[in-house]
C-alpha cells in the first residue's frame, strides 16, 4: 500500500524513490501573466519582503490518468530529504492542478497518491527562486482496497487541515458512509448526523439541523446543483443513492464567499463518477433494489466529438415491496430513482460535467381494504445541471455552468376532492474564475443568477384555504482571496454580494463580508482559527416544527418574509497528532445570530394574503468536540457537541392583537449531543464491525396542562355540537424536553472477493437494546388519574442486505 | 383429513415476519404513566349571532356563552351562578341568564358529555340591541371570582343575491345544485353555510343507501370575498371523515344535487376573527387541538361575532303552493356555470 510506503520514506529510506528528475532553476519556468501580476502586486507586495520571495522556490503541475482524465482530488505530499520532518500536503484541484509555494531550495521528494491509480514518487530539486512545473501520470491500479479510500479521506483530511483557514469542514467518505448502521439504505445524510455540530429531531427524518440552526438553512448540493426536500419515505432517508456518492463534505460553519444561498451548513454530495471502466454495483435492501453501471464512451465517438477522456456512471433504485405483496394485497408506496453522471475531457484539459437526476415517491391509498382516507401523494426531485471547466495558465481556471432543481409535492383526498400541492423551482447560472497569482495566494471570484419560483395550495371542497406563489431572481457576485503570508498564518478574506429581486417585492442587496484566520502552532500540527462572517439566504421552509414527519414547504423572501442574514463567530483550535498522524482532534465554539426566520402566523387573516408568515430572530452559541483515529485497526471519531438556542416570534397562539414575542428554545435545541463512530475488522471470517452510539439530551416540547371538549358550533339551530375530541390547555410554548435520547447502532460487513467480482453481505441493527426514545407524548386527561402514552422511536431493528460489484 | 405441508422455509419466513411486525407495532407504543392532575382552566365558549331578517337588515339576537372546563375529577365545582355579560357601543348590555341545563346549549342528541360541572346561559331578542359592524366586550365573572374578558367585532350585514324567495323558501329541481351568492360582509374572515337536511332516508332509499332522515352538513368559504358556495355539492367538506359510510355515501351522492323530496334549513353565517381563530387552530400538538382563544384573563376560550341569513330549499319539480325557484342551476359544463 502506498501509504505504507511513503511512511517509510519519511522515516528517511528513500532507497524507493522512483525516476529521480532533478529540475534546476527555472528549466521549466511557470509563465507570468499579466492578471497574474496584477493580481499578486497588492498583497505579496506587503505580505512578502522581496529578499525572503527571491530566497524561496515553487512547485505546481497537473496529475494527469494514463488515458487522459485530469485528475482532482489526488494528494500530493512533499517531504524534504535533508529533514523528512519538513512535509507539505496538497491536494489537485478540479481541474488536476496542485502547487506548493514558499519552497525552500533543496531536493523533495514529491508524491502522489490517488484511489483507482497506482502511487507515483520523484524525486525534484527546487533552485532559489525557481518555479517547477510538473505533468505527472498516475497508472490505473485495478483493486481498490477499502483501506485505500480511508488513506485518502484522511490525506484530505490533512489537506484541508493545511490550507483551509476557517471552514469547518468534515468529509464523510464512501467506505465511511457504508460501515455506519443504516436504516435499510446507505445514506450520506444519514451519515452527517453524527458529525460534530449537527443533531437531528427524530429518528424518522434526515433532515438535520446544524449549529441551532434550521433544516432548511442547510445547503445540500449534488454536483453543485441544489436539492430541495431530497427525502424518500416522508424523510426518513436521503434521495442520494451511496452507489452514486464519492464523498460527502459537511460545512459546518466559516465557509468562504463563493458559497451563498443558505447560512447554516452546505452539505456537498459529490458523484462517483467511476474510472472509466465498465463496471457495475448493485445491492438489495430491505426497502429497495439498486443497481449503477459505469462505463466510457468508445474511443472512435470520443474522438469524433474532440473529446479525450470519457466517464459515465447511471444508477436506478426502485423499492420492490409493492411488487412482491401485488399478488395478496396492494402494499400503497414505492419509490423510485434515477441518477446519471457524464464526465469528458478535451484534448486541451478542459472538462464537461453532467449530472442529473429525478426520482418520486408515490402514496397511493386508494382502493385499499376500507381505507377510510383515500389519499394520494406524489412527490419528487428533478434536477439536472452541467458546467464546462476549462484549466488556465499556472494553475487556474475557469468555469461556468448551468443547473435546474425541482421539488414537486401533491397531496390529495380523493373523496373530496382536496389537494395540497407545493413546487419550488431553482435555475442558475454561473462562472467562476480561480487564478494562483503568486506561490502564496490563491484568488477566485464568481458571478451568478438564479431564477427562483414557488408555488403553495391548500384547497378543498371548491375553497381555496391557503395559496401563495411568487419568484425571484437572485444575481451574486463575490471574490474571495486565500492567502499565505508564511509557514505560520493562513488568511481567508472575501466578499459575497446577493441582489435579490422578489415578485413580489422590492429589490435588496445584502454583502457578506467574511475573514478566516489560521495560526499554526508546533510545527503545523496544531492551528488556532478564527472565522467571522456574514451569511444570507432567501427562502424558507414552512416545516411544522412540531410535527416530527412531514416534507418542507418552501416559500421566497419577498412581501411576505423577510430575508434571513446570519451573523456568526467561530474559534477553535485543531491538531493531528500521534505517529503518522494517527489522531485528529479540534474544539471549536460559535456564535450566531439569525434575522428574518419566518414561522407559520397560526392566526393569519385570510383576507390578507401576505399575512401568513411571522417574522423572527434567533441566535445559538455553542461548543463542539471533534477527536478522529485515522490509523490502527479500530478507526473512529467521539463527538461532542453543546448547544444553545432560541428563537423569538411574535406569538400568533396567543390570540392577542397584535400579537406579543415569545422567546423559546426550538424543537432542536438539543443541548448535549455525543456521537461515538467506531470501525473495525472483527478477525474472523473477514467482518467488519461499525458501531455508532448516541447520546442527546432531550429536546423540547409544549406540554399540555389540561383538555377540554372540541364543539363545533351548529349554525343552523344554534347549538353546540360535541365533536369527539379534545383540545389542550397548552403550557409555556417548548417548556418541557423529552427524556434523553440514546441509542446503539451496530452493522457487519463482510468482502467476499470473487472471481467474477465482489459480494458484501451486511447485516445492520438498529437500537440494539430498544432503547424507547420518545417521539411525542400523548396525554389523556379524562382518566382520574391522568396518564400519558406516546410514540417511540424506532426500536430494535435488524435490517440486512447484499451488494455486488463486477 | 391432511394437514396442508407448510415448509420450514415458509414457517421461518412467517414467524420472521410476525416478529418483525410485533417489534414495529410494539416497539413503538410507550408505556402508559399516569401524571398530576390537570390544571383547572375556565373553558368560555361564547357566541353573539345577529340573525338578519329576509327582508331587510334588521336583526333578531341569539347570543349564549357555554361555560365548561378542563377535564377534572367528578367532584369538581359547578360553573354555574356565573354573571356574563356582553356590551355594545353606547353602553348598550344584554345578560346573559344561565339556563337550567347545558342540554340548551348544546345539541340533544351529542353523545358524550364530558365535561363536569358545564353551565349554559343564554340571552335571546327578537330585535338586537347590537347592530352589524358594532364593536362588542364579552365580561364572564364565574362565582368562584374568577374574571374572563373578550372583545369582538361584528361582521357587517349582507345580502344574499340572485336568490328568489318567497317568506324565506325556494326550491330546486330534484338533482340539481345550485351556486349561492352574497354581498360581502365587511370585517368577516370567512363564512359558514350550515344545512339541515330533512328527509333524506326516503330519498335515498330508491338508491339503496340506508340514509338517516336528518343530516347537518357545513361548507366554508375563506375570506371576505369569497362569497360564494355551490349547494348542496360543497357540503360536507369536514364532516366526511367523521361520518358513517352511509352517511358519506349521502355526502357523495349530494355532489350530483339534492334529492327529491328532500327539504334543507340553510344558514349562511359571517363569523369574526375570533370565531376562525378558534375554530381553525394552531400548531399540531399530538394529545388535541391547538385553540387560538379571545377570551383572556382567569381561563380561555372564544367570543365570537356572527351576522347571518336563513332560508329553506327544497327540492320539487315544481307546482302549486311549491315556493319558487330558487335560480338557474348551476351548470358546471357552461363557459359560466350557474
Amino acid at each position: 500500500m502506498f501509504t505504507l510506503q511513503w511512511e517509510r520514506d519519511r522515516r528517511g529510506d528513500r532507497g524507493r524513490c522512483a525516476a529521480a528528475r532533478v529540475a534546476h532553476g527555472r528549466s521549466r519556468p511557470s509563465v507570468g501573466t499579466a492578471t497574474r501580476r496584477f493580481a499578486a502586486s497588492a498583497l505579496l507586495a506587503l505580505a512578502l519582503p522581496p529578499a525572503a520571495a527571491a530566497q524561496t522556490g515553487s512547485i505546481g503541475g497537473r496529475v494527469w490518468s494514463a488515458d487522459g482524465l485530469l485528475l482532482r482530488a489526488a494528494g500530493v505530499h512533499l517531504v524534504a530529504a535533508a529533514d523528512t520532518t519538513r512535509r507539505r500536503l496538497t491536494e489537485t484541484d478540479r481541474v488536476g492542478y496542485f502547487a506548493f509555494g514558499d519552497v525552500a531550495p533543496g531536493v523533495y521528494l514529491l508524491s502522489v497518491t490517488r484511489i483507482g491509480y497506482a502511487g507515483y514518487e520523484e524525486s525534484v530539486e527546487v533552485g532559489a527562486g525557481a518555479s517547477l512545473e510538473l505533468d505527472i501520470t498516475l497508472e490505473p491500479q485495478a483493486i481498490v482496497l477499502e483501506a485505500i479510500e480511508v488513506d485518502a479521506a484522511r490525506s484530505r483530511a490533512r489537506v484541508r487541515f493545511e490550507e483551509s483557514a476557517g471552514t469547518t469542514v468534515q468529509e464523510i467518505s464512501r467506505v465511511v458512509m457504508k460501515s455506519l448502521p443504516t436504516l435499510a439504505e446507505t445514506d450520506p445524510i444519514r451519515a452527517v448526523e453524527v458529525l460534530p455540530g449537527v443533531s437531528t429531531v427524530s429518528d424518522f427524518t434526515a433532515a438535520f439541523n446544524v449549529r441551532g440552526g434550521s433544516a432548511d438553512q442547510n445547503l445540500i448540493l449534488l454536483d453543485d446543483i441544489p436539492v430541495f426536500n431530497p427525502f424518500h419515505l416522508g424523510g426518513i432517508f436521503s434521495v442520494f443513492n451511496a452507489d452514486m456518492v464519492q464523498r460527502a463534505e459537511l460545512r459546518a460553519g466559516g465557509f468562504p464567499a463563493e458559497y451563498g444561498g443558505r447560512v447554516s451548513s452546505v452539505l456537498t454530495v459529490e458523484t462517483d463518477m467511476g474510472d472509466g471502466r465498465t463496471s457495475v454495483d448493485a445491492g438489495v435492501s430491505l426497502l429497495a433494489t439498486r443497481v449503477a453501471v459505469d462505463g466510457s464512451l468508445p474511443g472512435g465517438l470520443a474522438d469524433a466529438m474532440g473529446l479525450g477522456a470519457t466517464r459515465w456512471r447511471v444508477s436506478g433504485r426502485r423499492s420492490y415491496f409493492d411488487f412482491l405483496a401485488k399478488p395478496w394485497f396492494k402494499f400503497p408506496y414505492h419509490l423510485t430513482d434515477v441518477q446519471g453522471a457524464f464526465e469528458a475531457w478535451s484534448k486541451g484539459g478542459g472538462r464537461l460535467r453532467i449530472t442529473g437526476y429525478t426520482g418520486r415517491d408515490v402514496l397511493d391509498l386508494e382502493d385499499v381494504g376500507d381505507n377510510p382516507l383515500p389519499i394520494t401523494w406524489a412527490w419528487g426531485n428533478d434536477a439536472v445541471g452541467g458546467s464546462w471547466t476549462s484549466p488556465m495558465k499556472a494553475g487556474g481556471s475557469m468555469d461556468a455552468g448551468a443547473s435546474f432543481s425541482r421539488f414537486t409535492s401533491d397531496f390529495e383526498f380523493v373523496e373530496t376532492g382536496s389537494r395540497f400541492t407545493s413546487d419550488i423551482e431553482e435555475t442558475a447560472l454561473r462562472a467562476n474564475l480561480e487564478q494562483r497569482p503568486t506561490g502564496r495566494t490563491r484568488w477566485k471570484s464568481g458571478v451568478s443568477v438564479k431564477r427562483l419560483e414557488f408555488a403553495n395550495l391548500i384547497e378543498a371542497g371548491g375553497t381555496v384555504f391557503g395559496q401563495s406563489s411568487g419568484s425571484g431572481w437572485e444575481a451574486a457576485g463575490y471574490s474571495q482571496i486565500h492567502w499565505t503570508p508564511n509557514s505560520s498564518w493562513l488568511v481567508e478574506g472575501g466578499l459575497r454580494a446577493d441582489y435579490w429581486v422578489p415578485d413580489p417585492g422590492d429589490g435588496d442587496m445584502t454583502l457578506s463580508p467574511r475573514l478566516a484566520v489560521k495560526r499554526f502552532l508546533r510545527e503545523r500540527d496544531v492551528a488556532l482559527r478564527l472565522a467571522v462572517g456574514r451569511y444570507s439566504q432567501f427562502l424558507h421552509s414552512l416545516r411544522d416544527e412540531e410535527l416530527p414527519l412531514g416534507v418542507d414547504v418552501w416559500v421566497l423572501a419577498g412581501t411576505r418574509a423577510p430575508r434571513v442574514v446570519s451573523d456568526q463567530l467561530q474559534l477553535g483550535v485543531e491538531s493531528f497528532f500521534g505517529t503518522g498522524d494517527e489522531w485528529y482532534g479540534s474544539l471549536e465554539g460559535y456564535y450566531r445570530t439569525f434575522d428574518g426566520v419566518v414561522a407559520v402566523n397560526a392566526a393569519e387573516d385570510p383576507n390578507d394574503a401576505l399575512d401568513d408568515l411571522v417574522a423572527g430572530d434567533g441566535w445559538s452559541y455553542g461548543l463542539d468536540l471533534f477527536l478522529r483515529r485515522d490509523r490502527g485497526t479500530t478507526t473512529g471519531w467521539i463527538t461532542v457537541s453543546f448547544l444553545r438556542t432560541e428563537r423569538t416570534f411574535p406569538d400568533t397562539r396567543s390570540g392577542r392583537d397584535p400579537p406579543p414575542g415569545l422567546t423559546y428554545p426550538p424543537v432542536f435545541d438539543r443541548r448535549l449531543d455525543i456521537d461515538l463512530v467506531l470501525r473495525r475488522p472483527l478477525g474472523l471470517w473477514g467482518v467488519v464491525a461499525g458501531l455508532r452510539a448516541n447520546f442527546g439530551s432531550g429536546i423540547p416540547y409544549t406540554r399540555p396542562l389540561g383538555q377540554y371538549d372540541v364543539y363545533r358550533r351548529r349554525l343552523v339551530d344554534n347549538l353546540l355540537d360535541f365533536n369527539n375530541g379534545s383540545a389542550v390547555a397548552l403550557g409555556p410554548r417548548n417548556g418541557s424536553r423529552y427524556p434523553a435520547r440514546h441509542r446503539l447502532d451496530l452493522s457487519f460487513r463482510k468482502v467476499i472477493e470473487k472471481d467474477w467480482g465482489r459480494l458484501v453481505p451486511y447485516l445492520s441493527v438498529i437500537n440494539l437494546y430498544n432503547r424507547k426514545n420518545v417521539l411525542f407524548y400523548f396525554y389523556d386527561f379524562e382518566p382520574d388519574p391522568p396518564t400519558r402514552s406516546g410514540v417511540s422511536m424506532i426500536p430494535f431493528l435488524p435490517t440486512f442486505g447484499v451488494e455486488v460489484s463486477f | 383429513m391432511a394437514q396442508p405441508h407448510t415448509s420450514p422455509a415458509r414457517r421461518a419466513g412467517r414467524l420472521a415476519a410476525s416478529v418483525a411486525v410485533f417489534c414495529l407495532a410494539a416497539g413503538c407504543e410507550l408505556t402508559e404513566v399516569t401524571v398530576e392532575s390537570p390544571d383547572d382552566v375556565i373553558v368560555a365558549e361564547s357566541h353573539v349571532v345577529l340573525i338578519l331578517d329576509h327582508d331587510d337588515d334588521n336583526a333578531s339576537l341569539n347570543s349564549w356563552t357555554l361555560l365548561h372546563r378542563t377535564y377534572q375529577p367528578e367532584d369538581a365545582a359547578s360553573l354555574s351562578g356565573a354573571e356574563i355579560t356582553v356590551s355594545g357601543e353606547g353602553q348598550r348590555t344584554v345578560r346573559q341568564v344561565e339556563r337550567d341545563s347545558v342540554e340548551l346549549c348544546v345539541t340533544p342528541d351529542t353523545t358524550s358529555f364530558s365535561t363536569e360541572g358545564a353551565a349554559c346561559y343564554r340571552a335571546q331578542a327578537p330585535s338586537s340591541p347590537f347592530a352589524p359592524g358594532e364593536e362588542l366586550g364579552l365580561r364572564v365573572r364565574a362565582a368562584d371570582g374568577r374574571v374572563l374578558t373578550g372583545a369582538s367585532q361584528v361582521p357587517g350585514a349582507f345580502r344574499m343575491l340572485r336568490l328568489t324567495l318567497r317568506d324565506g323558501q325556494c326550491r330546486l329541481d330534484p338533482d340539481t345544485n345550485y351556486r349561492l351568492r352574497w354581498t360581502p360582509s365587511d370585517d368577516s374572515w370567512a363564512y359558514i353555510i350550515d344545512a339541515r337536511l330533512e328527509g333524506l332516508t326516503a330519498a335515498f332509499a330508491s338508491r339503496g343507501i340506508n340514509a338517516p332522515d336528518t343530516l347537518y352538513l357545513q361548507g366554508v368559504s375563506i375570506g371576505r370575498d369569497d362569497t360564494d358556495m355551490i349547494f348542496p355539492r360543497n357540503l360536507g367538506l369536514f364532516d366526511f371523515f367523521d361520518s358513517t359510510e352511509d352517511e358519506r355515501d349521502v355526502i357523495r351522492e349530494l355532489r350530483n344535487g339534492l334529492p327529491e323530496g328532500v327539504r334543507a334549513e340553510v344558514s349562511v353565517t359571517a363569523l369574526d376573527r375570533n370565531w376562525v381563530n378558534w375554530v381553525r387552530g394552531g400548531n399540531f400538538n399530538p394529545s388535541g387541538q391547538v385553540r387560538i382563544p379571545s377570551v383572556f384573563g382567569d381561563g380561555t376560550g372564544m367570543f365570537g361575532t356572527a351576522t347571518q341569513r336563513r332560508l329553506w330549499i327544497t327540492s320539487s319539480a315544481g307546482g302549486d303552493g311549491e315556493p319558487p325557484l330558487c335560480g338557474p342551476a348551476w351548470n358546471p359544463d357552461a363557459a359560466v356555470p350557474g
